[in-house]
């Protein structure tokens, strides 16, 4: 191994130091002027998050000049990197910025393969060494190639998270593969693996986010390993904030440019939409014109990096003025042709006051609606997207006033605000910013001490740790999410009652995420879940989905799906079997071009049923009826937004039919006269009554008119709050900070949303402290009262929450009199697998279970399992089989047969 | 190398990958592993699992005649569409083995069990009719009282069973049942094209006759009219009465599809004016967003084909007429498992616009593609090369090339593709081809492009093979046209005249015989060891080349890492690579490294096609057999 070496500074940097190396591969060379690119997974792609190998190549190497353009993207490999459509493939994009020299980052992922996956990796490896060393990204010569290792798996001292032992072992194989295939075809290797490796095992500090992943302070430590890997000798001297700010912004222009939102609307299918009102342009000529003077700032800011490495002085502000213009986007809004109009779906660029909307509401009988907040009195509450409520019964909102695209050389400034009603009225009288400088927060949901908040391509958490309810702490948490559209970006949170995060996701999209337990994909829409107790990721259901916006659970652990464009509603237990990318369950509205089947039984979007007639569209959030300040007759019910075809928020009665339910509409529970209505959410309050947020928009769609179209709103937003006349509202429960055991009472509450909120307060506090109480809370439990085996549920979604099992109670649950409670256990089993050796056994008991929800439950299990798994399922169709157990079977069965 | 975009190359795969194919091993030469069938479970159960089976797969799972537990197993092999006839007959013989019963009882019992609403099932059925109606006569009489029971019963079944009493010779017992009800009427005309014998269908053309009178119901009437549709006799007298029906909507359909079958020396000038005066104003009263159905193609079709028997000034006039509405249409179907288009050529005049409409009928996907003069074959190999690299206009299988002139995408199974060109303004003859790997050797046939159509029209001038192949066809060979017991005889003492035909025949493009030829298929020099003297055998090898086929000489398909196909014959194979035949005109196998396969397909079909023969009379085939089986023992 030989290695980095200046030419051209090798005499004015007496420091470099040749240091001992073994085998033989090329020499890694830097000259001035070089285009660096990082290619591979999240190791790489972090780095542009976090500066510091960057920073310290610069320092290192001052007067060399060099430009770096980070490639990555999480999950890629080296013969599989998932692009939502027209991205460019990788050659396109290496072409772009005519690259020199090339890190390759890989072997992470593919270490998940164990020994089997070795010889496919190497000669993937290999071949990709091959072919890019026949081109000539920067026009004159084949670039120069380093292989980066993997790191290390850290052991971060969590019983609930790997320790990484076993992965240590097949990451050092797949190192040596790396290695061997360098030596072979003659570039440079830079171990990285053995020096982390050491060092995780010497320091205390946790320099991983979940044992596999760097944390800020791992990237800062990992700076001169990486240079010291590559043969050079690192600067020691800290980096200037000023040079940190700087290399922090071109890295942000550089990645809006290359990781723009909005993809599908640019290169991809959606670019030939929003024709601008004078026919001049349609969106790829706007954005693309954007991304070309993202090319020229980002370059700009490259100067100004070597600039202050050489020492020199910068101007306070960079120089943009000589970047292309922007187009210009004439409105295609107004006149009588107005398609958008004609089709109803504008509303009027003539805002009416808040007050002047109240009046034109139309509720059920016996409700009445008022306003919580508006933009008049919160300007930051312009484009509310998403709401849900903290464990103190406070209002949070996500707003995204840079709907649907930042534009360069202006503010991005999407937040996440705190509305309080301190005098108890109704209305908000105090807006806390929890968080800004967002961009598109699609969703949220708080959890954890924080808030876990979307901005595709990352989720982010954020944390106050200081008390002023301002987030301090900012951490890219999950990230490879794709950026094809930010209108299908991550919505609809939703813990689930056994702890995971799920959260949806819409079509276009092709997303790569990595995990302590490997890479998931998914492609074209889906639901994904994790687990933040043990880092767990994957795909809760991935279906060919046009863009689903609602996700909400019952009172027994079953969900439901409002998917937004085609209006549809799913049950989704039957389409939450497991599933390996790219397959993807049947049904959806594009299932035929996606799914495409030979199998023409499994074509067609009805194969699988919706449970309510589908009337009107688009809808948006979902919520149940489970208030007692609501009417007795509503209990139960289904609440669905609709932002066009009604504007309003529809209602279901909901009836279990067969193995399934089916909903029937009632008369909507809110319509608004104004057409600049457009409820996107809604959630029951601690007290009962029902919020609702209005993203309060003329122009509602996001293809009918150009990504820069001017008369897209930027300030408006609302809050609406309905109450039922005549009714008590229900009195808060207190959750927050309260002793276990008085939080372990609010899991008696009948409203849904107290013991959500109960659950969620519950998984945050100390396991020990947590499985204590839930033994004496279940032992003092009555079991002669109605809830009893209710409760008794709740106590196993707690102990699972904290990634606990406890046979006795699980045993309660699993053989209960009613068959929902039985069917919730038996999920249960499920998704705790990891931790019960007899799962299998204990789901085949279910498979002949009295009830076919039951049964059904445990066919779909059997889909988590391996191929023995199949002669369990089978013998469900001993029992009568109706639509939905038939097709949980097929699937289960079409999953287990293809292993 | 980057699967950038999975959906597309999925999409490219589905369309390669017809129903006849099923997943096989990585050709690392280990015995496939059997299906996981679970046959002591409860019938349900194990049915659900065969249906969930591929053909391939089906046919793995194992069988035995001792236990009844293998019942479900022969029957699912039974009822599959798209299987060979061998193993429909040895499904068969499991059940009869089983059940202690005959064939005969099986299929009915089989036929009984169809889902009438299943278009594939029906397909099934009519197979399996087919086997039962070939049985001998003394079998079906015997069995005469099911049958009689299955004439009250409905669908493929019921006409079976009058089509059965038909063969058992109680023709009057069947048209007794008919007279009950409608539906009995429509069943026994239905079971007119079930027949097997020319002869004895066209003993049943009175009684279709009188079916057609204005006092039957609609219903009755259309049956019949199709009935007649499948009788030689009386073809001039059937050609006038149908052309009484074109005038009247309900009937104009099923009149148009019986006509199209009836050659043209049947068809008088007289009544063809009449038809096609009527057909040109039905194509001037159809709205033009009702021009491209089936219904009106054939119509259409129909139009063009009697214009030829009318003189040139009427014609002229009535094709002005026509080309004011629509474009001319010309219709070209494919033969299911002949590897043939059913024209070998067609006229355009040139310079003006035609729709070609390509009906893929076969089981596999193929293209059309029109070529310049001269160019079919360079065109063709160019084609099969690309793979599934996307090809001219991203069409698969067609050639970047200026020999291109017009060409479809590949077109799946049951599909059609509407191609709306110019014709070119130069006279000539444009061959078309399909361009999927091997094909082209005899999907073929050329497009006569001619200044003056109708004149041509009158006096046709068939155009030469592109390809040289000078033979018209004889007739549809089946084993039923040669008898087994006098076989042997039959081929005693003919000489070498045979070896010529073996040539002829493009026998020697696949296979070896005394050294020479390709290695697509097996050599033939020891055929007669092999087939142990079977004389029979190996006709039927060459008859029905999917009978049974020799799992070393199944054509199978490579699917590389990078999403390349390959097909061909695997000619050898080793731990890291094999070796794959891709063109016998190529001697040189392409050699892939195990590690690049994603994965094979075996194809249930032979690559030989069906039909070879059909231009071939009966002496000179037995000529050819005489040559392969004359060098041995």
């Amino acid at each position: 191994m030989k290695r980095l070496t200046a030419a051209l500074l090798i005499c004015v940097f007496t420091c470099l130091v040749p240091t001992a190396k073994t085998a033989s591969a090329a020499e890694f060379e830097l000259n001035k002027g070089d285009h660096i690119c990082l290619v591979g997974n999240e190791l790489g792609e972090r780095m542009q998050h976090h500066n510091h190998c960057e920073i310290l190549l610069h320092q290192t190497y001052p007067d060399l000049e060099l430009t770096v353009r980070n490639l990555c993207f999480p999950g890629d490999e080296p013969a599989e990197r998932i692009r939502s459509l027209d991205f460019g493939d990788p050659d396109s994009h290496l072409t772009h910025s005519k690259a020199d020299v090339i890190l390759f980052f890989f072997g992470f992922n593919e270490s998940f393969d164990g020994d089997d996956g070795i010889s496919e990796f190497a000669q993937q490896m290999g071949k990709l060494v091959k072919e890019t060393q026949s081109k000539k990204y920067n026009g004159k010569s084949a670039p120069r190639i380093a292989l980066i290792s993997p790191i290390a798996f850290e052991d971060i001292g969590d019983s609930n998270v790997t320790d990484g032992k076993e992965q240590n072992v097949n990451l050092a194989k797949y190192a040596a593969a790396l290695k061997k295939v360098a030596e072979d075809s003659n570039v440079v290797f830079a171990d990285i693996f053995t020096p982390t490796k050491a060092l995780f095992e010497r320091t205390d500090q946790q320099l991983t986010l979940n044992g596999s992943h760097l944390n800020n302070d791992g990237y800062k430590a990992l700076a001169p390993i990486l240079m010291t890997a590559l043969g050079g000798t690192p600067r020691t001297e800290p980096a200037s904030a000023a040079l940190i700010a700087e290399s922090k912004d071109k890295s942000f222009h550089w990645w809006h440019r290359y990781r723009a939102v909005n993809g599908y609307s640019i290169y991809g299918k959606r670019g030939l939409a929003g024709k601008t009102g004078d026919g001049k342009y349609d969106n790829r000529d706007v954005m693309e014109r954007e991304r070309a003077i993202l090319d020229q700032m980002t370059a700009n800011r490259d100067a100004r990096v070597w600039a202050l490495v050489q020492g020199k002085t910068v101007a306070e502000k960079c120089d943009d003025s000589q970047t292309l213009p922007f187009l210009e986007v004439v409105t295609n809004v107004g006149g009588k042709d107005d398609k958008n109009a004609k089709a109803g779906k504008l509303g009027s660029l003539d805002y009416l006051p808040a007050v002047e909307q109240q009046k034109l509401f139309k509720l059920a009988d016996g409700y009445e609606i008022q306003l919580v907040a508006s933009e008049e009195q919160f300007p930051e509450l312009a484009n509310p997207v998403s709401l849900n409520f903290d464990n103190k019964g406070r209002l949070w909102v996500t707003t995204m006033q840079s709907y649907p695209h930042w534009q360069p050389k202006g503010e991005m400034n999407d937040k996440v605000i705190i509305l309080e009603d301190k005098d108890g009225n109704g209305t908000a009288d105090k807006c806390t910013v929890f968080a800004d400088g967002l961009h598109q927060p699609t969703g949220f949901e708080i959890g954890n001490g924080g808030a876990y908040i979307a901005q595709q391509p990352d989720i982010l958490f954020m944390q106050d740790t200081d008390g002023d309810d301002v987030a301090d702490v900012r951490i890219r948490k999950l990230v490879g999410f794709d950026t094809a559209d930010s209108h299908h970006g991550i919505s609809a949170f939703e813990w689930s009652p056994g702890g995971s995060l799920q959260f949806n996701e819409g079509t276009f999209k092709y997303s790569q995420v990595e995990s302590p337990y490997g890479l998931t994909r998914m492609h074209e829409a889906g639901i994904w879940t994790y687990n933040p107790k043990t880092e767990r990721f994957g795909t809760h259901v991935s279906l060919p989905f046009a863009n689903p916006w609602g996700h909400v659970y019952d009172k027994w652990g079953q969900d439901f799906i409002s998917d937004a464009s085609p209006g549809f509603n799913f049950w989704a237990t039957p389409i939450s079997g497991k599933v390996e990318y790219p397959a993807k369950h049947a049904g959806g509205s594009f299932n035929d071009s996606v799914n495409n089947f030979k199998d023409t039984a499994l074509r067609g979007r009805d194969v699988y049923p919706q449970f309510i007639v589908k009337r009107t569209r688009p809808s948006a959030g979902n919520e149940f009826v489970v208030s007692r300040h609501f009417k007795p007759e509503d209990q139960g019910d289904f609440l669905l937004c609709n932002v066009i075809g009604d504007r309003s928020i529809l209602q279901h009665s909901m009836i279990e039919d067969g193995t399934g339910f089916a909903g029937k509409e009632k008369p909507a529970l809110v319509f608004c006269e104004d057409g600049n209505f457009r409820p996107i959410d809604i959630q029951f309050a601690p007290d009962g009554s029902l919020y609702i947020c209005d993203w309060h928009q003329a122009l509602i769609g996001h293809l009918q008119h150009n990504l820069r179209e001017p008369n897209r709103d930027h300030q408006h937003g609302r809050i609406w709050r309905v109450t039922c006349k005549g009714r008590d509202l229900v009195k808060a429960p207190k959750i927050a900070g309260e002793p276990i055991p008085a939080v372990l009472d609010v899991l008696k509450a009948y409203e849904d949303r107290a013991r959500y909120h109960a659950r969620r307060e519950l998984a945050e506090r100390k396991t020990e402290d947590v499985v204590a109480a839930v033994q004496t809370w279940t032992a003092g439990l009555d079991k002669s009262d109605e809830p009893y085996l209710h409760n008794i549920l709740e106590a196993n979604w707690v102990l699972q929450s904290h990634n606990v099992i406890d046979m006795d109670l699980l045993a309660l649950a699993l053989n209960a009199d009613d068959y929902h409670c039985r069917g919730a256990a038996t999920r249960i089993v499920c998704d705790m697998r990891h931790k019960l050796p007899n799962a299998l056994e204990l789901i085949k008991a279910k498979i002949s279970d009295d009830h076919a929800r039951v049964r059904l439950e445990a066919v779909r299990a059997c889909s988590f399992f391996g191929e023995e798994a199949i002669e369990v399922a089978l013998d469900v169709l001993e029992h009568d089989v109706d639509e939905y157990l038939q097709y949980t079977l097929d699937e289960t069965m079409r999953h287990l047969e293809s292993l | 190398m980057f699967r950038i975009i999975p959906v597309a190359l999925l999409c490219t795969a589905s369309l390669l990958f017809a129903q006849d194919t099923a997943h096989h091993d990585h050709g690392d030469g280990l015995p496939v592993e059997r299906p996981k069938v679970f046959l002591d479970k409860s019938p349900k159960i194990v049915a659900y699992q065969l249906k969930r089976l591929d053909n391939a797969q089906l046919l793995l799972v194992e069988t035995a005649t001792d236990d009844a537990k293998y019942l479900p197993v022969f029957h699912a092999i039974l009822l599959r569409s798209g299987l060979a006839e061998k193993n429909r007959d040895e499904a068969l013989a499991g059940l009869v083995a089983i059940n202690k019963s005959n064939r005969a009882i099986e299929l009915l019992s089989a036929l009984k069990s169809l889902d009438g609403a299943d278009k594939e099932q029906q397909r099934v059925g009519r197979q399996l009719s087919g086997i039962l109606l070939n049985e001998p006569q003394d079998v079906l009489t015997a069995h005469g009282d099911e049958l009689k029971q299955a004439m009250t019963s409905s669908g493929v079944f019921q006409a079976t069973g009058f089509a059965g009493l038909i063969v058992a010779g109680q023709s009057d017992a069947a048209w007794q049942q008919a007279l009950i009800d409608e539906a009995s009427r429509g069943a026994y005309l239905s079971a007119v094209s079930l027949v097997p014998a020319g002869e004895l269908r066209d003993g049943l053309r009175a009684k279709v006759v009188v079916s057609l009178v204005t006092a039957q119901p609609d219903a009755v009437r259309t049956a019949a009219i199709r009935a007649l549709a499948n009788i030689a006799a009386d073809q001039a007298d059937t050609f006038e009465r149908l052309s009484g029906f074109i005038a009247d909507a309900k009937f104009r359909t099923p009149a148009v599809r019986s006509l199209l079958k009836i050659p043209g020396e049947h068809r008088t000038a007289a009544i063809s004016k009449q038809i096609v005066d009527v057909l040109v104003r039905h194509a001037e009263d159809t709205p033009a967003a009702k021009r491209t159905t089936n219904e009106f193609l054939d119509a259409m079709q129909l139009a063009d084909e009697l214009l030829r028997q009318l003189p040139a000034a009427d014609a002229k006039s009535y094709r002005q007429r026509l080309q004011e509405v629509t474009v001319r249409v010309v219709r070209l179907h494919t033969v299911e498992e002949e590897m043939r288009y059913d024209k070998t050529f067609f006229a355009v005049e040139a310079g003006r616009p035609v729709q070609v409409v390509l009906e893929n009928e076969d089981l596999m996907p193929h293209n059309l593609v029109i070529t310049k003069t001269g160019q079919l074959q360079q065109v063709a190999m160019a084609g099969a090369e690309l793979g599934t690299t996307p090809g001219l206009d991203g069409k698969l299988y067609v050639p970047n090339s200026p020999d291109v002139l017009f060409a479809t995408t590949m077109v799946n199974s049951g599909q059609r593709e509407l191609l709306t060109f110019t014709a070119p303004t130069e006279p000539g003859e444009y061959p078309y081809v399909c361009t999927f790997p091997r094909h082209w050797m005899r999907m073929y046939g050329v497009m006569v492009v001619v200044s003056d159509l109708d004149a041509w029209q009158r006096n046709p001038i068939e155009p030469k093979d592109p390809l040289g192949n000078t033979r018209s066809l004889v007739q549809s060979w089946k084993m039923a046209d040669f008898d087994s017991d006098k076989l042997a005889d039959s081929l005693k003492g003919r000489g070498s005249f045979g070896e010529k035909l073996f040539k002829e025949a493009t026998c020697l493009g696949c296979h070896k015989m005394k050294g020479q030829g390709g290695a697509v298929g097996p050599e033939l020099a020891d055929v007669m060891k092999r087939w142990k003297g079977d004389r029979f055998g190996i006709l039927r090898e060459i008859l029905e080349p999917s009978y049974k086929i020799d799992p070393k000489y199944a054509m199978k398909t490579v699917l590389d890492v990078d999403g390349k196909t390959t097909s061909g014959i695997v000619t050898a194979e080793d731990k890291d690579s094999i070796s794959i035949l891709v063109n016998p005109e190529v001697p040189e196998p392409k050699v892939i490294q195990k590690e690049d396969i994603d994965e094979i397909i075996q194809s249930t079909v032979s690559m030989m096609p069906k039909a070879l023969l059909d231009k071939f009379t009966r002496e000179e085939i037995l000529e050819i057999l005489s040559y392969i089986t004359a060098d041995t023992p």
